[in-house]
């Protein structure tokens, strides 16, 4: 009878755990599927020797096409930043904000995207401030070709503020706050202001010490991905009574691309005769083409409309077949048609370089197409020939 | 432990539904571009033969003289299927010349061959007209051999040549 007890409660405890994996692996996903912006926090590092160029964090992780953001608080401006991957790239970064309180504080953010992946990055930034301190992030899915919003402000008392950003352009955006402050690290108190009208999260600080306050810098940095168009402010509170310069900057979520996918995935024409025509559909269609007489369909899975492109590369195999107008030795001519084409003259003899197809195809439509092969008039061998039809998609 | 099968039982749908929303939200991820693979096979029909020539030596009126079975081998680069044929010249040139014929019956001055695909059989006439299979439908290399029927009497004692030829052709 215990027995039975003890595998009952095994049992109960093995579907529990079923329903928890799979509670976990659909949170993971669903994660995956709203992440279209990521941000990662690299690190922060205090200078209080004057040191210029100074190489403020080392040995990072950055991939290619990641975007890079140092955020950099001192007594003045930064005049330079990189970030360096010894012989693989350098890459001078682009100021897209400052923020000065003139005598006090300066705050600065500087980005830049990287074309390569190492483990090896390092940054050094160019800052002639006795006392300075920075914050680095690696986001990736923005438009970071210019930021949307941005409001600077300072001041000298707590709590730290940056004023509110205008309402944000779209609701899919990266919010970023920066606090330079003129204080020391055993200062360093302040405490995000949370809420959808706050920037928070991500959050990094650091600073110097050592002498008075007013002679340190202690930076603080956040990073928010909102989903929403309220306005923003960047808030620390619980901070001492002390000179900052402030700012609040964001960017857009990259816009999603087009996005089609084609089925059936190939066309096998099978054995093949010399200078005759073979259709994907199976035979040669009545004029114009409709839905039945087509082998392929696209689908737009884009959000919008998208006009797609088609080319095709040369057969290989064996003595390959080039692509042509017109058959020859070894020279096939490849052609498609879609649904609605009037004859056969409206047909896209295909090319290596891409040419105008479909257009105007409305998001989540779909569009038949057929192929036409007129096979070469002399073959070189029976090895089997391969190429790939390219189908490339561009929102309108 | 009747309730306890109500209890698994009640967990039953819990479960697929979990399970369907996990495949449900599983990404796709976003493709600007979709590829269609295209593929043939050429119908590429090709023989050679190897060797390329036979000398019979002085034959005997009245007489039949053979290669050696699969004496001559046929090497199939075809594609496909193919069909091959046999044939040779109407005319054995030399002298006073013989005539082919095409029944496989040698008489005065007139010459026959047949041909087998490795049977020993000699059962194939190879004509001046019409080609005769050798093999058909075939697929690899075959393996060959001749007989000639020569003259009943002979003209003069010149040699006499012939081309047999192996035509292919998809099944």
């Amino acid at each position: 009878m215990s027995k039975l007890k003890g595998i009952k409660r095994i049992a109960t405890r093995i579907c529990l755990a079923l329903v928890v994996i799979c509670a976990m692996t659909l949170g993971i996903v669903g994660n995956e599927v709203e992440a279209a912006i990521s941000v990662a926090t690299l690190g922060v590092a205090a200078d209080k020797n004057g040191t210029s160029p100074w190489t403020a964090l080392t040995g990072l992780s950055i991939s290619a096409g990641d975007t890079v953001f140092v955020l950099s608080a001192g007594d003045s401006d930064s005049s330079a930043i990189s970030v360096i991957a010894d012989g693989v790239e350098t890459l001078a970064l682009s100021k897209a904000l400052a923020s000065g309180n003139p005598g006090n504080a300066f705050a600065s953010v500087w980005i830049g995207e990287v074309s390569n992946t190492s483990a090896a990055w390092y940054i050094t930034i160019t800052n002639t401030s006795t006392a300075k301190a920075m914050s680095a992030y690696k986001v990736t899915g923005i438009d970071n070709s210019a930021y949307d919003r941005t409001v600077t402000g300072s001041g000298s008392t707590t709590p730290y503020s940056s004023d509110a950003t205008a309402t944000l352009t779209q609701a899919d955006e990266l919010v970023i706050g920066l606090f330079a402050v003129e204080d020391t690290v055993t200062d360093m108190n302040g405490v995000w202001t949370t809420g959808v009208d706050y920037v928070s999260g991500n959050e990094q600080k650091d600073a110097t010490d050592g002498a008075g306050d007013a002679s340190n810098m202690t930076i603080y940095s956040a990073m928010e991905i909102v989903s929403s168009t309220a306005a923003q402010t960047a808030t620390v509170t619980n901070g001492d009574d002390a000179d900052y310069a402030s700012m609040c900057l964001t960017y857009k979520m990259a816009a999603a691309g087009a996005d089609i996918s084609n089925a059936p995935a190939g066309k096998a024409f099978g054995v093949v005769a010399t200078s005759t025509d073979y259709w994907s559909s199976g035979s040669a269609p009545t004029w114009p083409l409709d839905d039945a007489e087509c082998y392929f369909t696209v689908t737009n899975n884009s959000g919008g409309a998208v006009s797609i492109t088609i080319e095709a590369i040369n057969f290989t195999g064996g003595v390959g077949w080039t692509l042509a107008g017109s058959p020859g030795e070894n020279i096939v001519t490849l052609k498609a048609a879609k649904s609605g084409d009037a004859n056969e003259a409206a047909m896209v003899t295909l090319t290596t370089s891409g040419q105008a197809f479909i257009s105007g195809l409305a998001g989540s439509a779909t569009k038949k197409w057929e192929v036409k092969m007129e096979t070469p008039t002399i073959f070189g061998d029976g090895v089997l020939k391969e190429s790939t039809i390219t189908l490339t998609a561009t929102l309108d | 432990m009747r309730r306890f099968i109500k209890k698994l039982v009640a967990m039953v749908p819990i479960l697929v539904v979990l399970v369907l929303l996990v495949v449900l939200a599983s990404p796709v991820s976003a493709a600007t571009t979709a590829d269609v693979a295209v593929n043939a096979t050429p119908s590429f029909v090709s023989i050679t033969n190897s060797p390329d020539n036979y000398g019979f030596g002085t034959v005997v009126a009245g007489s039949n003289v053979s290669t050696a079975q699969a004496y001559f081998t046929m090497v199939d680069g075809s594609s496909v299927n193919i069909d091959v044929a046999i044939s040779c010249n109407a005319t054995w040139a030399g002298g006073v010349t013989w005539t082919h014929d095409d029944t496989g019956t040698p008489g005065v001055d007139t010459a026959a061959l047949k041909a087998s695909p490795n049977t020993g059989a000699y059962d194939i006439i190879v004509k001046n007209g019409t080609p005769v299979n050798l093999v058909a439908n075939n697929s690899g290399n075959v393996t060959w051999e001749l007989r000639l029927y020569a003259p009943t009497s002979f003209g003069d004692g010149v040699l006499k040549t012939n081309t047999v030829t192996l035509t292919a052709t998809a099944t």
